[in-house]
């Protein structure tokens, strides 16, 4: 018994570290920006240990299961935060920015995220995802200066905030008045058994809606691309990768396996948030300025491209998906890693503008942003030519030759947007200086392609163990 | 040292660690330009060492792939990666190879650095390409070229402006998603097959669509490669736009991917289901031969001269490659070798030309009267190309032009046409470099060759004269 409860100690660990942030914000003199970085290290360093050690071990299976599945999204969100802890804390001490309350909303958006992927019951879920959303309003309005914008986010994220739980509540009312529970087990063996009339299919769609909204594709992709754009770079690349990444686990291991009957439902609802996302991220990354953004429409791209693969969610072939997922994760983090090493005067650059020339200072990291931006677009010897043929393979195997034909017409405005950051980097004139960049950065650089490399030299292994674990 | 064929992927790999040694080195002094040009030279030489110990052990009687090398890609879907050659390709190897060893100390001068590194990595993709014997290697160094050559057109200013580099840039991305796409399907319809040879791909079992669809998109994207018409206009303003002769010759040697990969695709027949598909591209390729050929003659820019010469050559190898028989293959490959390096010398000669010419700000009428050096070479190099007997070009040319009267009068009536008219603006650009009516007595001159260009430049013509049958001789072959 008392190790069924163990099994919480990863979102016990995280919460520790929100308090204990907050006991040292108040207790300690000498507060640097290094203090909280390495208290939050070394709770994320437990929290990734505790979540493999109790890899299998739930309290309660019917309201919260740890599963080899929920293991491995849970260990990428704490190594993905790691890494990208290791890389802004240099920038937190050099800015001298308080970074507790940054820490402190990212354990509990981790929480959430970690609720979302183990729960068992939608009452759960709906208090995850109003935790994770109300976290993320937080984190990204926490560092804005002009009081205009902070107050305009605000709004902006109440609204959303408040839409999404109201779809949220609404959904799980419609459901436990046909079904008197909220268990996903029991709604399971309840519509294997009965047919769902209209009621039904509303609810489901409703609680579908927060889901999109957390994977960031469209037309939920908005306050995404608004955070992108405006927070600063450490909140815009975490929030990116975890959001979406919780939300398409989530999509592909809960609403597809345990919600077996009502996949009918979704399946319009996907492959049209699927298309619209794959025309609308090519169109905005070939228009954009805002290198920030334009990696933000490049991820609502490659998600319409997930989207597409999961459709007809009743012939999913989830370890295609999932492989895909795992590229688009390495090429955002290689993307983002080199947007940390891109400073001047202290502040991270973010417009085509400001890296014009980028390529004559600094060509090893002008060169690895060069390598990820081309990943984008499928270009080998990179892995996105794998995640591609993967792609392609399963598309002809469902016949799904419409969604390749727009897929593969609108890589080419992707295409464009990319030759717009090489040709900024490269062949345009430098207008500011560049600082040092950190030895973390290129690091991480390192890391990131040698997991590419690991990625296709062991890629047998990969596959494999992944298919043992989603059959789970 | 026995050559095994295991040894191949080496062939690509030394350019690649070429350039990886390059990128770590210094170029901030005249003796670090040096430095990098001997580098680059020496990495190169060796490669040609290692094709000559290819070439010694290759079976030229065998017209099938020879050392063929097998290597996992991928288990899951399973994936194997072929390597091979056979003659045509090492003849091509050996060309390029030379192309690059001649053209590097003419044209790298600022720069160095980064020249050298984009030249090796484009040399050490080419080397895979044309090695490459499985539908799988061929698409990965089909596309990969892209980059580096992107990257070195980029870097001139006047294309910059004009924004021609991104429309070369999805012109030929456009190519290769096709192409990708054509490969995912064959793979995809040809269930169990770990690997697909690329002389197996005409013999795949395909249904009427698939066999439609399939070949339809590798016709257009080998020929993406190619500057045809209607999209031939602004490649042609772009690589006339290029100043720097190893720029120039590197997007030159692009359309050489595309009729190469027909080459290697399309069998003896193509399916019946698209044999209306080639009517469709002898068409356009008639056309776009014609079209360019009478734009070379009327500009006065020799660049542009050079390139609708160029593209009028690599029209006819493609017509010459989908003809319905195999016999004239080797004929095409010796043609190409001779065609590929006396492309590259001409332009060398005529980048020096420009050059000297803007230095002393002369008329280009008349400049090479006083320089008996440069004017033998260029009036040689000249007539080897316009197809007087001095090198592989004229008999083989004759071959593939006789095979192709044989097939369709009209379209080897038109390629006639073509290559007069193309031939005929050069001759008419070297009449009048060497038109000495226009030259003053006692006016200022250009510098002639230096002895080392003269003496490396005429090593490489009479390699030509001796390769006048079959360069296979000068292989040592």
């Amino acid at each position: 018994m008392f190790i069924s409860y163990l099994s919480c100690m990863p979102e016990i660990l995280l919460l520790l570290n929100v308090i204990i942030l907050q006991i040292v914000k108040h207790l300690r003199k000498e507060q640097t920006p290094k203090t909280f970085a390495s208290i939050s290290k070394v709770f994320f360093v437990l929290t990734l240990i505790s979540s493999i050690i109790f890899y299998n071990i739930s309290f309660s299976k019917n309201w919260y299961d740890n599963t080899e599945y929920t293991t491995l999204i849970k260990s990428i969100l704490v190594v993905f935060v790691l890494i990208t802890n290791g890389i802004v804390c240099r920038w937190f001490l050099n800015q001298n920015y308080n970074s507790c309350r940054y820490y402190q909303l990212l354990s509990l958006i981790l929480i959430g995220l970690f609720g979302i992927i183990s729960c068992q019951h939608l009452g759960v879920l709906m208090a995850c995802l109003s935790l994770v959303f109300v976290s993320v309003a937080m984190i990204s309005e926490n560092n804005l200066d002009n009081p205009i914008e902070k107050i305009k986010l605000r709004q902006f994220n109440m609204i959303n905030n408040l839409l999404l739980i109201l779809f949220m509540i609404g959904g799980i009312a419609l459901i436990y008045e046909k079904t008197n529970t909220l268990y996903y087990m029991q709604l399971q063996n309840y519509y294997q058994k009965q047919d769902m009339d209209n009621m039904d299919k509303l609810g489901m769609l409703f609680v579908l809606v927060p889901i999109l909204e957390l994977i960031g594709c469209v037309p939920f992709h908005l306050r995404r691309l608004k955070i992108q754009k405006e927070s600063i770079l450490p909140v815009a690349s975490s929030l990116s990768i975890l959001l979406s990444l919780t939300g398409v686990a989530f999509l592909l291991h809960n609403l597809s396996q345990i919600f077996v009957q009502s996949v009918e439902v979704y399946n319009e609802m996907i492959f049209v948030c699927g298309i619209t996302s794959v025309i609308i991220g090519a169109v905005g990354s070939s228009s954009g300025r805002n290198l920030r953004q334009i990696f933000g429409f490049l991820e609502v791209f490659n998600l319409g491209i997930i989207l597409l693969l999961g459709y007809p969610l009743q012939n999913i072939n989830i370890e295609v998906i999932f492989s895909y997922v795992l590229i688009l994760i390495l090429m955002l983090m290689g993307g983002y890693i080199c947007l940390y090493g891109i400073r001047s005067r202290g502040n991270y650059l973010q417009t085509m503008e400001d890296i014009a020339g980028l390529g004559k200072v600094k060509p090893y990291l002008a060169g690895s942003l060069l390598i990820f931006c081309c990943s984008f677009i499928g270009i080998p010897p990179f892995l996105s030519v794998w995640g591609n043929f993967l792609m392609i393979h399963q598309m002809l195997n469902e016949q799904h030759f419409i969604s390749l034909g727009v897929i593969f017409l609108f890589l080419i405005w992707v295409a464009y947007g990319i030759l717009n950051i090489i040709k900024s980097i490269y062949f345009d004139k430098r207008t500011r200086n560049f600082e040092r960049v950190d030895v973390g950065v290129y690091v991480g650089i390192v890391m990131t392609v040698v997991l590419m490399c690991y990625g296709i030299i062991w890629q047998e292994n990969i596959m494999d163990s992944l298919a043992t674990i989603m059959r789970q | 040292m026995e050559i095994t064929p295991q040894m191949l992927p080496i062939l690509i790999l030394i350019p690649f660690l070429g350039f990886i040694f390059l990128l770590l080195a210094r170029d901030d002094t005249r003796y670090s330009v040096r430095n990098i040009i001997m580098a680059t030279e020496f990495i190169i030489c060796t490669n040609i060492i290692m094709l000559g110990r290819f070439f010694s052990q290759l079976d030229i009687g065998q017209q099938s792939v020879q050392f063929l090398t097998t290597y996992k890609l991928f288990e899951k879907p399973k994936i194997e990666l072929a390597f091979g050659l056979d003659v045509f390709s090492l003849m091509m190897l050996v060309a390029i190879h030379v192309i690059f060893l001649i053209s590097i100390p003419f044209s790298v001068k600022k720069n160095a650095k980064v020249m050298s590194c984009l030249s090796l990595l484009m040399l050490g993709m080419m080397t895979g390409f044309l090695v490459s014997a499985d539908i799988f290697s061929f698409y990965l160094f089909f596309a990969m070229p892209l980059i580096p050559l992107f990257l070195q057109i980029g870097s001139i200013e006047e294309v910059r402006k004009s924004r021609w580099m991104y429309r070369f840039f999805i012109y030929n991305f456009i190519g290769m998603i096709i192409l990708f796409l054509c490969v995912c399907a064959l793979y995809h319809y040809q269930k169990g097959e770990n690997i697909i040879f690329l002389r197996g791909v005409a013999r795949l079992r395909l249904t009427h669509w698939q066999e439609y669809w399939i070949w339809g998109g590798l016709f257009v994207a080998f020929v993406s490669r190619i500057p045809i018409w209607p999209f031939h206009y602004w490649i042609a303003s772009m690589t006339s736009a290029i100043k720097n002769p190893l720029i120039f010759i590197q997007i030159n040697l692009f359309p050489l991917t595309g009729v190469y990969g027909l080459i290697r695709f399309c069998p003896k027949t193509v399916p019946e289901s698209v044999s209306y598909l080639l009517i469709g591209l002898e068409i356009i390729a008639a056309i776009s031969m014609l079209f360019i050929a009478m734009i070379g003659l009327i500009n006065k820019d020799n660049r542009y001269k050079l390139f609708s010469f160029i593209t009028v050559y690599y029209i006819i190898y493609l017509q010459g490659a989908l003809l319905p028989t195999s016999r004239i293959l080797l004929n095409i490959g010796y043609s190409l070798f001779a065609f590929l390096i006396i492309m590259c010398v001409l332009e060398l000669l005529a980048a020096y030309v420009r050059e000297e010419q803007q230095k002393y700000d002369l008329h280009l009428y008349g400049i090479i009267c006083n320089t008996p050096r440069l004017g033998f070479l260029y009036a040689f190099f000249t007539l080897s190309a316009v197809g007087f007997p001095l090198s592989a070009l004229f008999v083989n040319n004759f071959v593939i032009l006789s095979y192709v009267f044989n097939y369709n009068f009209n379209l080897g009536i038109m390629m006639m046409l073509a290559l007069i008219i193309a031939s005929a603006s050069l001759l008419k650009e070297l009449y009048l470099l060497k038109d000495n009516r226009y030259v003053q007595p006692g006016s200022v001159c250009i510098m002639d060759l230096s002895l080392k260009a003269f003496y490396g430049l005429s090593i490489i013509a009479i390699l030509l004269l001796i390769s006048f049958f079959n360069p296979l001789l000068i292989l040592g072959v």
